[in-house]
């Protein structure tokens, strides 16, 4: 017995969603969709719980993560329901039900939060240099250090737990079962995703569209590189020549790819994106700051002229701490994490699923 | 519904129920209709746009009311689906359910509590309360429609509307000449629908007053004046009243009004005289044309040549008997293909008569066509093997 939620419906378009009112649940959207089977049916489903609010089926449901957005669905709609778009509002919604803080929820729903909490760490940041606490070196030996802290602590506090919660809701509120076998079977599974996310070329493959795989697959392993490089082979202080070179050409991909990102949402000529929420903008925004910035501080740093430009450094610092604080544990980075370990857990669940006979 | 509507104009848009304004609003449709068991089996085409209409003049003034459809299937046909399309957009939520299986509604006092299955989201059970549920009901036809339709003659169909002659040949013409139905008597309509019939009916209405006469149905009674005995069994079944009695020679005998007579031929078989006949159907003819078909078939008795055999793949049409000239003309080309001029030359006949002969043995496959003539002028025909 489920109650209806009117509430959900309004509560669902502050992450994005737009005009799932329409869908007259014909069910293209789910016949078209390459990534779409029996076990896993959807849009459809997914957007007739949105209607209906029944929060607890989307809560336990793993099927938004199981999503690539390649818009077949979305263009297809005889409505113009836009259900790809409503898969991606559950995802950020998903995210801010799994997040304990419920910061995530705060900022997903409120663009102001976000831009409160960018302001804080600038003012922070701002004080701390015009009081004078650290000299120039200190800035840059801490500004490391808390790198490192920051990544542990986030992970530690904030995303294990969440990614626990996210294990609770879709593998044991359903099934109400654990076998550590089957999740040591399929942890596999976890790691191709994370790195690579395999399932979007299943969907796709039908279109021309390969470069935008090819792109997102090189920023991912750019983007581990350089927070490797920097963080942990110390890039703006090593003497490495090879670590030098590498961190040049991990940020300055970083960079080429993220405009070229930027350039797309601006554009909207895919269904990918055409619609852009805060949260989309502010991560291809940061991660294209980040890039540009982290190249820019060590080409400093070669030519010796940091002592005097060391705003480039501050600016770098800055927007490298609101991407730690903010976007990594309560913005689009953990879209990274939860949809690998979607995948993983869905492979779990599939074990203990009866087999079927074609 | 109708209810709702009134409420809807007294306040002006803003709807209250026990002083509170209503959150949540239910539209169940299909009450009372469309029960494949029940009295009441039509869909009356008009609820469901008068309630998706309805959601849309609620929304307006409560901007925060929910409103929620009940519904089997929704029929907003026409320029109409806006309706529905612009209704869903504004959030409201369609539940489907089945008619095995409609939502059960319990009432506790001032609360309604309603449980269904919703087909939309795999048949799960959902419940909420409504501050208010709507029934939209179907249309009936008028409850004199019986009494209505026995004074005018109209037939009556079996939902209690009105039959037309034919729904799209002649959709507002009854089997009265003269007596016109148009809008919803004849089944439910909407507004437009209505008055397009209307006005229809009223034109044909129109050219009868202008003609200034009626042409009158040839296919009507007739009586025979001499069988004629006057038991007046025929008056009693005639549903036009088209028979009355009158004296003829100096004996009573039926007589049938041209005008009123639709030559049905219910008077027919209960004349016990046989003095009533239908004009172009008569007893005679009918009976005749049965013995026709009921007489023995005799097999053919002409000549069994080879012109007879089947030719491959067609089957020839054998003839009971053919004219004995068709034996002549195939004589003539026994050896060999012949022209038209030919074959007349050679038996005497003009070529008239030979043409139309030949062509019909060609058309039963008894010969062929066999090229021109040296001249391009004639076909040669030959016997068909």
């Amino acid at each position: 017995m489920a109650t209806i939620n009117f509430e959900f419906a309004d509560d669902i378009k502050k992450f994005g969603a737009n005009d799932f009112d329409a869908c007259f649940n014909c069910g293209t959207c789910t016949a078209i969709c390459d990534l779409s089977d029996a076990d896993n049916s959807f849009p459809r489903k997914m957007i007739r719980y949105t209607t209906l609010g029944i929060t607890d089926e989307i809560k336990t449901s793993l099927d938004p993560w199981l999503c690539y957005y390649c818009g077949d669905c979305s263009t297809s709609c005889p409505r113009q329901a836009d259900p790809g778009n409503l898969m991606m509002s559950l995802r950020r919604w998903l995210m801010s039900k799994y997040d304990w803080t419920g910061l995530s929820g705060l900022l997903y729903r409120h663009m102001s939060a976000y831009i409160v909490a960018f302001l804080l760490i600038v003012g922070g940041i701002a004080g701390a240099y015009l009081s004078d606490v650290f000299t120039q070196e200190e800035w840059l030996h801490y500004g490391h250090i808390f790198e490192m802290i920051a990544i542990g602590a986030i992970f530690a506090v904030i995303l294990l737990p969440n990614l626990v919660r996210m294990w609770f809701f879709t593998v044991w509120k359903p099934t109400k079962k654990f076998n550590i076998q089957h999740h040591i079977k399929a942890l596999g599974e976890l790691f191709v995703h994370m790195f690579t996310q395999k399932r979007s070329l299943d969907c796709e493959k039908e279109r021309r569209d390969k470069i935008w795989y090819y792109e997102h697959l090189l920023l991912v392993f750019s983007y581990l590189s350089l927070l490797f490089t920097t963080v942990f082979l110390d890039w703006f202080s090593t003497e490495s020549v090879f670590v030098n070179v590498f961190g040049y050409v991990v940020s300055g991909i970083i960079f080429i790819v993220t405009t070229d990102f930027v350039i797309r949402r601006i554009r909207k000529r895919n269904e990918k994106s055409k619609f852009s929420h805060p949260s989309d903008w502010f991560f291809v925004i940061w991660l294209l700051m980040m890039g540009i910035s982290a190249f820019a501080v060590r080409v400093l740093i070669d030519t010796n002229l940091l002592e005097n430009t060391f705003a480039v450094y501050l600016f770098h610092l800055t927007v490298l701490v609101q991407w730690a604080l903010i976007i990594v544990p309560f913005g689009k980075w953990t879209h990274f994490l939860y949809r690998s370990f979607a995948m993983y857990f869905e492979k779990v669940k599939s074990f203990s699923r009866p087999v079927k006979k074609k | 519904m109708p209810e709702l509507k009134k409420r809807m104009t007294q306040s002006g848009g803003i709807i209250t129920h026990n002083g509170k304004p209503v959150r949540s609003l239910a539209f169940a449709y299909c009450v009372g209709s469309r029960q494949s068991k029940g009295e009441n089996k039509y869909c009356s085409r008009t609820c469901c746009m008068s309630a998706t209409h309805t959601a849309l003049l609620l929304k307006e003034k409560n901007r925060d009311m929910k409103i929620l459809h009940l519904y089997r299937d929704i029929r907003t046909y026409g320029k109409m689906e806006i309706l529905y399309e612009k209704s869903s957009k504004q959030g409201d939520i369609y539940l489907k359910f089945e008619e095995k299986e409609p939502p059960v509604v319990e009432v506790n006092g001032d609360n309604v509590s309603v449980k269904m299955k919703d087909y939309l989201t795999q048949k799960q059970e959902i419940e909420f309360q409504p501050d208010l549920l709507v029934l939209v009901t179907g249309s009936v036809p008028r409850s004199d429609s019986t009494d209505i339709s026995s004074k005018f003659k109209i037939p009556i169909g079996a939902d209690k509307f009105f039959n037309e002659v034919h729904p799209k040949l002649k959709p507002v013409e009854t089997v009265i000449n003269g007596v016109l139905i148009g809008g919803s008597c004849q089944g439910p309509k909407n507004i437009s629908e209505s008055v397009q019939s209307s006005l229809s009916a009223v034109s044909k209405m129109m050219s009868l007053i202008k003609d200034h006469r009626i042409q009158l149905d040839p296919v009507i009674a007739r009586v025979n004046a001499d069988a004629c005995i006057w038991c007046g069994k025929c008056a009693e079944v005639c549903e036009f009243d088209a028979i009355k009695q009158v004296e003829y020679n100096g004996k009573q005998i039926a007589e049938i009004n041209p005008a009123t007579c639709k030559g049905c031929g219910i008077c027919t078989p209960v004349c016990p005289t046989d003095a009533l006949d239908i004009k172009l159907f008569s007893n005679a003819e009918i009976e005749s044309m049965i013995d026709g078909f009921m007489s023995e078939v005799k097999l053919s008795d002409g000549q069994k040549n080879e012109e007879e055999k089947p030719a491959t793949g067609k089957k020839p049409i054998t003839l009971k008997r053919f004219p004995e000239i068709w034996t002549r003309i195939a004589n003539t080309m026994q050896n060999g293909h012949k022209t038209i001029p030919e074959i007349a030359q050679e038996l005497g006949l003009d070529t008239n008569t030979v043409t139309w002969h030949l062509m019909t043995m060609n058309k039963y496959y008894f010969v062929e066509s066999d090229g021109m003539d040296k001249k391009d002028q004639y076909y040669y025909y030959k016997l068909k093997n």
